[in-house]
């Protein structure tokens, strides 16, 4: 940060110390409120990472332990297999969200087509938004949807289809080393190049394809549902249009980082698709047994961190799987497939099996996924933010982490209470939240550290919109929204 | 064996409660979605629709519910006007015989999207998002920069090499553009690509015009869509030719009409029935078209995923790999070298392990890797003792008699599972050592009353039940851990009892004599074929399909023939 920056912020410190102070504020107060102060008034952009965890929890192994009535004093690493536990160093930026639900309907994870958008409907045919885009589009940046394991093979299906941009589901980016080179384009190019005529004859292809999708329109004026197909693909090759292949962020590196994983895929040079015809693995379409996800997902993780760090990609998605994946968890060291074998094992196994090696074995592999979120994403971002120095990415970031259900046996989309042998009260249940959590201040947007609960459930899109207004999209509604969750906006 | 208590019983109900959430995850095809949920609550662009000017409705089949599949009207309807977004591996097919110098050299980077009913090819999925609308322009660029480049665009366009010039260019759109949009271009189309390219020539080269140009005619809608609107004629939409030709060619050989195919349609060859079937029957007796029938079976049966069954079973591991390629073979065998019917598919008395699976099996070794092999006695009949079909409708520890029998219900009767019920209320756990047979599980907690269980479970279980002498490996299995199997049951039809049965090969035997087996089945051919929301489209040698006079081949080329192939409503 220029010396003229630190000087400013310091006096913005000193000023709202005093002045809280003047307010009768202890100075340990005070002192947080300038500390808030200077990251409220900071000028770091803001990134936001939503990470899709599929399945669900065994809340016996994931609620935290809220001490007495006060919902910043909470433990997360005392929930036996303590899901969350990997956070537990790093709680004073998380907050778990507790009482809130998704839309009703459709049948067990079908709600992974609106879960994160503004419908209720489980047609994954009609356009939406989902929260990435909609802020996005507020920003004018356009979110980077990652996937490791996104989708199953051969086909895209509806459980795949989480994040939508309005013209219609956008399928994560599987290869890494394609997005990577996507992502940090502008830092490898050398020199001030000219503007490439290809531009200019894009833009007039682009017109010309619109003007025979007008013709077209009008020709089937009468077909209705043709005409609906027609605008979209009208709206889409305007999109197409107007994309200039860019996030539309202010990238803060001057040079590419250095991404190790995704180069040892990059050094394996191998073509798309096997001689066989399928899909290669780096592509991630791959069900069942597969050595390689751990390198892919290591990958993808690597490759947003340093795109959050650099600010080249501001808003990033990352399916880590999808809901029904039958990937093998190997990887967590338990060799069973997700989907049935190791997400539906039922709360009521605990009652009378308290060690359920089945409960455990779904804890374990949650809480792999938290184990990677700490390593490849927390750890990384406790640098010093290049874009607001001062300042770590953290403070600046917004990690959402979220699955579509609640629990894995019961698939709820709303909060319940089932019964467990583990829950530490006399009474003999357990309160199965979706398992919602923010890790980082949103530059000073958030208030952090802290269990956020409804007694009553509030709509997600709540949520949704208290991330909008933390990220300084003016989203003034999303879907079924009633409002922000004031609790946490600073 | 320990005896039960009543906590004992309703602990185990808890567990088999759950395993209803299981069934209704994974529905009936190896973890696809089932319809009738997301499929036929009307959301969306798939339902049918019209102004107010008495306009014409048209839809496609994200909105069809299984259930209407199987419905018999005797005459044939018509299907609504559309347009049907080329699928990934169609517009790859295309463009590779169009410019088969440049194939290898690029791809489209799309992705199949697949539907409630398992295909890839429900026009209503297949929409042009900007995502979609990316991928298709850079494919087209890498397209173009294949076919221009040096030793291709010579044989592509031979007068490239004397007069790189407009009238050059003329060549190439007259030529290409006629099989790209699969009809020659109008005027005005020409006109205004011709403009184009002249634009992109004065600020570049030849070879970078060309293919800015090419690369326009790729994403084109008329491209891009199969076109099945018609020209009204008479209260109905009568196809033109170059439709007829296009639907034709995409229906039965997955791919662009051939210059031939185009002429005939120029000639008004491609008018009657007759001809219309037996242009279908050519092309179906390309490899392209057994193509096309065998990804109507991968998206009917679902058979290509066979899920690993990761616990710690090597054999299983080692053998489950052949699985998919077995039943490809069997279905090869079934479909096109004998042209059998459902009742082949289902009473079939062979099947086409590798070396390796009827070791797994205890088959007899076959003469080479998928080669036929008799079935012993007793050891399965038909489609549904396929190991990759029963191993997709399992537990990884155990059999389900909920998938299979879900397996019947909804691809064979073509029956509409009911939503599950949310929160089913949490019971305890079954003992570990009860020494009870899977069956006697289920029997125990979805079909006892007082859990609202039976409601749903009565509907395909008692079906499932049949398949239980098999394995989650699809092996065949003498007992369960020690214990008697019982495979016998009743299979019912909208509550009422059609047939009672003992094991598979009783199932599969008697479901090929039951005539909604064939309506259902037919239903699915129909679909696949049209893609569209209204039943009834295939009714004109239905009868003969579902009696078992005329095979799967016969009949999916008959559909060519039939009203809607021609004219729209």
């Amino acid at each position: 940060m220029s010396g003229q920056v630190l000087r400013a912020s310091r006096g913005i410190q000193r000023r709202v110390f005093l002045r809280a102070a003047a307010l009768g504020l202890a100075a340990p107060a005070a002192l947080n409120l300038s500390r808030l102060a200077v990251a409220a008034t900071t000028a770091a952009p803001k990134r936001l990472l939503i990470f899709h965890m599929p399945h669900g929890v065994p809340h016996v192994h994931y609620n935290p332990q809220v001490m007495a009535s006060d919902l910043t004093q909470f433990s997360l690493d005392k929930s036996n297999i303590s899901i969350l536990g990997p956070l537990e160093p790093y709680k004073q930026y998380v907050n778990v969200y507790q009482g809130f639900k998704y839309p009703e309907g459709g049948g067990p994870h079908y709600d992974a087509v609106h879960f994160l958008t503004d419908h209720s409907d489980v047609s994954d045919v009609s356009p939406r938004l989902s929260i990435d885009h909609a802020i996005g589009q507020k920003l004018k940046v356009k979110p980077l949807v990652l996937g490791a394991s996104s989708r199953p093979l051969g086909s895209v299906n509806l459980y795949s289809k989480v994040s939508w941009d309005g013209t219609g589901f956008v399928e994560a980016e599987k290869n890494p080393v394609k997005a990577a080179d996507k992502v940090f384009a502008g830092l490898k190019a050398s020199g001030d190049a000219a503007p490439s005529p290809d531009v200019a004859a894009r833009k007039a292809l682009l017109d010309l394809t619109a003007s025979e999708i007008e013709g077209l329109q009008k020709e089937l004026s009468s077909l209705t549902s043709e005409q609906t197909k027609l605008k979209a693909h009208l709206d889409a090759i305007r999109a197409l249009q107007a994309d200039d292949g860019t996030s539309g962020a202010k990238v803060s590196c001057t040079t590419a980082p250095s991404l190790p994983n995704v180069e040892k895929i990059r050094a394996l040079n191998m073509p798309d698709e096997t001689p066989s015809g399928t899909p290669n693995w780096f592509l991630g379409d791959y069900q069942g047994d597969n050595a390689n996800f751990p390198l892919i997902f290591a990958a993808h993780m690597e490759l947003a961190a340093q795109a959050l760090i650099c600010n080249a990609a501001p808003i990033i998605t990352l399916q880590s799987s999808f809901s029904t994946s039958q990937l093998s968890c190997a990887f967590a060291n338990i060799p069973k497939a997700y989907h049935l074998a190791v997400s539906h094992v039922g709360p009521e196994s605990n009652i009378t099996t308290p060690a359920s090696k089945d409960v455990q074995d779904f804890a374990t592999t949650q809480r792999w996924f938290a184990q990677q979120i700490v390593d490849s994403l927390v750890k990384p971002l406790l640098v010093d933010d290049p874009a607001a120095p001062g300042t770590k990415i953290i403070d600046n970031t917004i990690i959402y982490w979220c699955s579509e259900i609640g629990d894995g046996q019961y698939h709820n989309l709303s909060s319940a209470d089932y019964p467990s042998s583990y829950h530490p009260d006399p009474m003999p249940w357990i309160r199965q939240y979706l398992p919602l959590v923010t890790i980082g201040g949103g530059g000073g947007s958030l208030k952090t550290g802290r269990v956020v609960r409804n007694e009553v459930d509030r709509p997600a899109t709540d949520l949704y919109l208290t991330l909008a207004q933390a990220m300084g999209a003016p989203l003034t509604s999303f879907g079924d929204s009633t409002g922000v969750v004031q609790e946490v906006l600073t | 064996m320990t005896r039960r208590t009543a906590l004992d019983r309703s602990a185990t109900a808890a567990v088999f409660a759950s395993l209803a959430f299981v069934a209704a995850c994974s529905a009936s095809n190896g973890g696809k979605p089932s319809s009738g949920t997301a499929g036929s609550n009307g959301n969306g662009s798939g339902g049918t629709s019209s102004n107010g000017n008495g306009g014409v409705t048209s839809g496609g089949m994200a909105s069809v519910g299984i259930g209407t599949l199987a419905q018999s009207c005797g005459t044939s309807a018509l299907a609504h006007p559309q347009l049907r977004r080329l699928t990934a591996a169609e517009l790859q097919h295309s463009l590779d015989d169009i410019f088969p110098q440049a194939k290898g050299k690029w791809a489209n980077g799309l992705s199949e999207v697949a539907s409630p009913l398992g295909f890839n090819n429900d026009p209503a999925l297949l929409t042009v998002s900007q995502q979609v609308a990316g991928k298709i322009l850079t494919g087209a660029r890498a397209l173009a920069g294949a076919a221009t480049a040096d030793g291709v665009l010579s044989q592509l366009l031979p007068c490239a090499a004397a007069a790189a010039d407009h009238a050059c260019a003329q060549t190439f759109l007259t030529q290409y553009g006629r099989r790209l949009f699969r009809r020659p271009l109008t005027q005005p189309e020409q006109d205004r690509y011709l403009t184009y390219f002249d634009a992109q020539l004065a600020a570049s080269d030849f070879k970078s015009a060309l293919g800015w140009m090419l690369t326009g005619l790729v994403q084109s809608p008329h491209a891009l869509y199969r076109r099945e609107v018609g020209v009204n004629d008479a209260g109905s939409y009568k196809l033109t030719p170059y439709e007829v030709a296009t639907e034709l060619s995409y229906t039965f050989a997955g791919t662009t009409p051939s210059d031939a195919l185009l002429e005939q349609a120029a000639n008004d060859q491609l008018q009657t029935p007759e001809q219309l079937t037996a242009a279908a029957a050519t092309l179906l007796a390309t490899p392209a078209g057994q193509e096309v029938m065998h990804q109507f079976f991968t998206g009917w049966l679902g058979y290509d995923q066979v899920p690993p069954t990761l616990a710690s079973n090597a054999a299983f591991a080692a053998a489950s790999p052949d699985m998919a390629k077995e039943t490809r073979q069997f279905l090869q065998e079934v479909v096109f070298t004998g042209r059998g019917g459902h009742k082949e598919l289902l009473t079939a008395d062979f099947t086409t392990p590798s070396a390796t699976l009827a070791s797994f099996y205890g088959f007899p070794a076959p003469s080479a890797d998928y080669a036929k092999v008799t079935r012993p006695a007793g050891r399965g009949v038909g489609v549904l003792a396929q190991g990759s079909v029963i191993a997709s409708h399992s537990h990884e520890a155990a059999s389900s008699p909920t998938l299979r029998g879900l397996l019947v219900f909804q691809r064979l009767l073509c029956g509409t599972k009911p939503e599950v019920p949310p929160n089913v209320p949490a019971l305890a756990p079954a003992m570990p050592n009860d020494m009870i047979t899977t069956r006697q599980r289920y029997e125990e907690q979805h079909m006892s009353a007082g859990n609202g269980c039976p409601t749903c479970h009565k509907m395909f279980d008692p079906i499932g039940f049949g398949f239980e002498h098999y394995d989650q490996f699809g092996r065949y299995r003498e007992n369960e851990n020690g214990m008697t199997i019982d495979s016998s049951g009743t299979l019912s039809d909208g509550g009422q009892a059609l047939f009672s049965f003992t094991g598979l090969d009783d199932l599969s035997t008697q479901l090929a004599t039951q005539e909604k087996v064939g309506r259902c089945v037919s239903g699915y051919v129909s679909a696949y074929t049209f893609a569209s929301n209204v039943p009834c489209l295939g009714e004109a040698r239905r009868a003969d399909f579902t009696a078992g006079t005329l095979g799967f081949l016969d009949y999916f080329a008959s559909l060519a023939g039939e009203p809607s192939f021609t004219r729209r409503q």
